[in-house]
């Protein structure tokens, strides 16, 4: 499996490096090569074989459900393969995206995205995917208010719209999730998909009852949580001044002396979420900014339909 | 008590604050790094601050201990220790008492020899770098490698000098004085109780080795007295004082000059006075040898007698005070009368001249001196009363006239002529066979006249003085003795050798050295050994704790053990750096905890 993936590795933007494929072109550009190498290696869509009705088999890819493994075929022929199915109806989707100061900030700027600027590759991308598939997919975007609306819309010119408005998305002072995710209501009158995407560097709560509420509603709700690598690994020089852009509240300390409290802190974060999550339906991934596009989008889809 | 090497070296202990000075004054404002995820930050700080706090103390603890520690271990710490295999670098000084008394045979052996021993059983013990040092009977440390120290102990036999034991444990003291907690210093003795003299407790160790063997019953002279001077022809008497202990009895011959020895039969503690016999006058040895015993070297003493007749002289009968004093000793047979002294004035041969009462006459009488060859002058009358000098001669009395004694052309050699002073001015002097009093011996000019001194002055004018000064000096080897100020020449032995009057002179070896000023023989030394090395007795373990604190006493056998155990300092550097190596290590598994001490990686952007 590792050697069919290095195979193609060179002509798949998917599989490349975040950073790497931001630097090969524009937005719309390098979201259709990441798209194209994703099919390429779905073979058609993502979506099918995540649905009711059973349309063929095709090859193991990494990250595919061990539970769609054709278990009596590899018993007859020692090969892999999923099952994969065929979807009855077009979806809704919403995609909210989190365009606060903290999401404008890279650990590594001349060798990593922003994680503002790889949400934007990303959700681009998932668009893409979802419009091809005739999809109606919207956008939100929030800093400390509601930014942009752009409701959901299945026709070809409402990728270039999101594009467009992806693009422009500038950074706002503060992160405030709640009223955006009550507006996904206002959007999405039968159930669909929720793609939020943010750093969630707020206080859960609120964000995690409108997240509830959603569900709730009968929506599949997707978490992204989105983050630096730095973020995840302390690392810096001997002794720091740590500043929250937002909130401006620092602390002053040796990074290496409190690298694995902060290491275990932030799993204990992650793990709350993801428990929060659990318990109430929603699916939740954790990305960082030097995840590949094409590996993003299969967690992130994948995720998506394992709630189902 | 702990104890160091080098002491010097804890100087570095100021390094140890090296630590907590950076901790303290080394710090700056850190740069300000823009962080998103600072809330998790702040939570992290908020949970482990205490932990983490504590675990910086204590590291900051460990590395100044481990600093200190190096400190300290380069200081080379010691310890008391009663057993040690191999002993820290030490100070040692040996003792080793070679004085008159270790000469004594027991059980056929000499007993410098089992000293000997002992100190070279302790020489073989020293390490390459210890510090030694040796002080035998005469005093003086001797600092030298063990080798080297060990060709002296050979070479050395018994002297016949005393060595007080006390003042050779502060001499050594005082050469291992600032080597830490103080040296070791290890007594070789007899440990006759009359060398021991009491210490103050002092810095570093004491071991005294005693002999194993008894002390031996000694007979010994202790004192030959030939008694009041010059004798007469007739003779006189030597006085002899025995010392040591037993009841022996031992014979004792007393020679004097070519006369044929007085015997007697003496025992410890006798006094007993021979006679001599007619004698010609001159100068002549007396010698006192007691029948050989186990310490020779105090069976003989000598000594020296003046012979000579009463001085011939003539003086005015109707003198008040002068004429009368000589009457005196004309009847005690001090004077005769006769004419070889003039006393009074000056008459045409050896005179003690007085000044003239009238001022008048003072002319005349330094015309006549200057007839006579004599080089000192009278002078003016000196106004005001004034008092003489003490000095062996003469005490302190009061004088109320007197002229000025002077000796145009003599430059510094009139010193010698000097005889009494009075209030630094000469009073009387020698001028050849003239001796000139500055005053008249009246009541008018001096007090003198009046005092229970005067016949015994004039009898030193007439019977010494005018003949010469007759000095009995007597000194134990090594003692220390001011030799009369006209002494210009020392004959010992027929053999001469020039030496400087009124200086400080230590005899080395025992026998008669005559000293002359000029030609004239004007005294003797007598050397002979210190009478209390006689006295063989042994002080007792707890008299020797008494008189030194802290000393421990160990046998002979024991001495090459006991000198560097009981100075008995273990090394502590090996322990030390060993404690220094484990707190290294805890410092390795604290910081190895501490996320500050691992590998980093490269930095975030701000």
């Amino acid at each position: 499996m590792d050697s069919h993936l290095s195979a193609t590795a060179s002509s798949r933007l998917d599989l490349l490096d975040p950073a790497e494929v931001a630097r090969l072109g524009g937005l719309e550009l390098t979201t259709e090569g990441i798209v194209e190498g994703f099919l390429t290696g779905l073979h058609r869509s993502p979506r099918r074989g995540f649905f009711i009705e059973f349309a063929e088999h095709r090859m193991y890819q990494p990250g595919d459900e061990p539970r769609y493994l054709d278990w009596r075929l590899l018993g007859r022929s020692d090969r892999l393969y999923v099952k994969q199915f065929e979807e009855e109806t077009n979806l809704r989707a919403m995609l909210v995206l989190d365009t606060s100061l903290s999401m404008d900030w890279s650990g590594a700027p001349d060798r990593r995205l922003t994680k503002l600027g790889y949400s934007r590759c990303l959700l681009a991308a998932l668009a893409l995917v979802l419009l091809r598939q005739r999809d109606a997919t919207g956008l939100i975007t929030f800093d400390e208010s509601v930014r942009r609306i752009i409701p959901p819309r299945a026709r070809l010119t409402q990728w270039r719209l999101l594009l467009r408005e992806l693009a422009d998305a500038s950074p706002g002072r503060g992160t405030a999730a709640e009223p955006a995710l009550r507006r996904v209501v206002e959007q999405l009158r039968r159930r669909g998909l929720v793609v939020f995407v943010s750093d969630l560097l707020f206080d859960p709560p609120l964000a995690l009852t409108a997240l509830k509420f959603l569900c709730h509603r009968g929506h599949q709700v997707l978490v992204i949580h989105l983050m630096d690598p730095e973020e995840v690994e302390l690392r810096g020089p001997s002794e720091a001044r740590y500043e929250d852009p937002e909130s401006r509240q620092s602390v002053v300390l040796r990074p290496a002396d409190w690298a694995e409290a902060y290491a275990r802190t932030v799993r204990g974060v992650v793990t709350e979420w993801r428990m929060a999550c659990r318990r109430s339906g929603i699916a939740y991934e954790r990305i960082t900014t030097d995840t590949p596009f094409g590996l993003a989008l299969r967690q992130a889809l994948v995720r998506s339909t394992r709630i189902t | 008590m702990i104890g160091f090497t080098a002491p010097w070296a804890l100087l570095g202990l100021a390094a140890a604050a090296i630590p907590l000075l950076l901790h303290l004054f080394a710090r700056r404002e850190p740069p300000t790094v823009v962080f998103p995820a600072t809330r998790y930050l702040a939570e992290t700080a908020r949970v482990h601050h205490r932990r983490l706090t504590f675990q910086h103390w204590l590291l900051l603890l460990i590395r100044t201990l481990i600093i200190a520690l190096i400190a300290v271990a380069a200081a080379g710490p010691t310890l008391p220790s009663a057993a040690v295999g191999a002993h820290a670098p030490a100070a040692m000084v040996l003792v080793l008492d070679n004085s008159l008394s270790s000469g004594a045979t027991v059980d056929g052996n000499p007993l410098l020899e089992s000293l000997r021993r002992g100190a070279r059983a302790i020489l073989a013990a020293a390490g390459a770098e210890d510090a030694l040092w040796l002080i035998t009977a005469d005093g003086t440390p001797r600092k030298g490698t063990a080798v080297e120290l060990e060709a002296i102990v050979g070479r050395i036999g018994p002297e016949p000098r005393r060595l007080d034991l006390g003042a050779a444990i502060e001499s050594a003291r005082q050469a291992t004085a600032g080597r830490g907690s103080g040296g070791t210093t290890v007594v070789l003795s007899d440990l006759q109780a009359s060398a021991v003299s009491a210490v103050p407790v002092g810095p570093g160790a004491l071991v005294v080795v005693r002999p194993e063997a008894e002390p031996v019953a000694n007979l010994g002279i202790a004192g030959l007295a030939p008694g009041r001077q010059p004798w007469g022809p007739e003779g006189g008497r030597v006085t002899v004082t025995i010392s040591g202990a037993g009841a022996r009895n031992a014979a004792i011959g007393v020679r004097v000059g070519e006369r044929p020895p007085r015997q007697h039969l003496v025992s410890a503690g006798v006094v007993v006075s021979l006679p001599s016999g007619s004698i010609p006058p001159g100068w002549w040895p007396v010698h006192a040898e007691l029948e050989p015993d186990e310490l020779r070297m105090d069976d003989l003493r000598v000594g020296a007698v003046r012979v000579a007749p009463p001085t011939r002289a003539t003086w005015r009968s109707d003198e008040r005070f002068l004429g009368v004093a000589a009457e005196v000793l004309l009847q005690n047979g001090r004077l005769v009368r006769g004419t070889d002294l003039t006393i009074g004035s000056l008459g045409s041969g050896p005179s003690i001249v007085q000044p003239p009462a009238d001022p008048a006459g003072l002319g005349a009488l330094n015309r006549a001196l200057a007839a006579r060859g004599a080089e000192w002058r009278y002078t003016d009358l000196v106004p005001g009363s004034s008092a003489t000098d003490s000095n062996p001669i003469l005490g302190r009395h009061r004088i109320l006239r007197r002229y000025g004694l002077d000796a145009p052309g003599r430059g510094s050699a009139i010193t010698r002529e000097i005889l009494v002073t009075a209030d630094g001015a000469p009073w009387l002097v020698r001028d050849r066979d003239l001796l000139l009093l500055g005053s008249r011996l009246e009541p008018d000019w001096t007090e003198l006249p009046l005092s229970a001194q005067f016949v015994p002055f004039v009898d030193f004018l007439a019977n010494r003085a005018a003949r010469g000064e007759v000095v009995q000096l007597e000194a134990a080897p090594g003692e220390l003795v001011v030799l009369p100020p006209a002494t210009t020449t020392l004959v010992r032995d027929g053999l001469s050798r020039p030496i400087g009057g009124g200086e400080g002179f230590r005899p080395s070896e025992l026998g008669l050295a005559y000293l002359l000023s000029g030609p004239d023989t004007i005294g003797v030394l007598a050397v002979n050994p210190d009478p209390r090395e006689s006295e063989m007795e042994r002080v007792g373990d707890r008299t020797i704790r008494q008189l030194w604190p802290g000393a421990r006493v160990v046998g002979l056998r024991d001495a090459g053990t006991a000198a560097f155990a009981a100075g008995g300092r273990a090394d502590l550097r090996g322990t030390v750096l060993l404690v220094v190596a484990l707190l290294a290590l805890a410092d390795a598994a604290l910081a190895g905890r501490l996320p500050g001490m691992q590998p980093r990686k490269s930095g975030p952007a701000s």
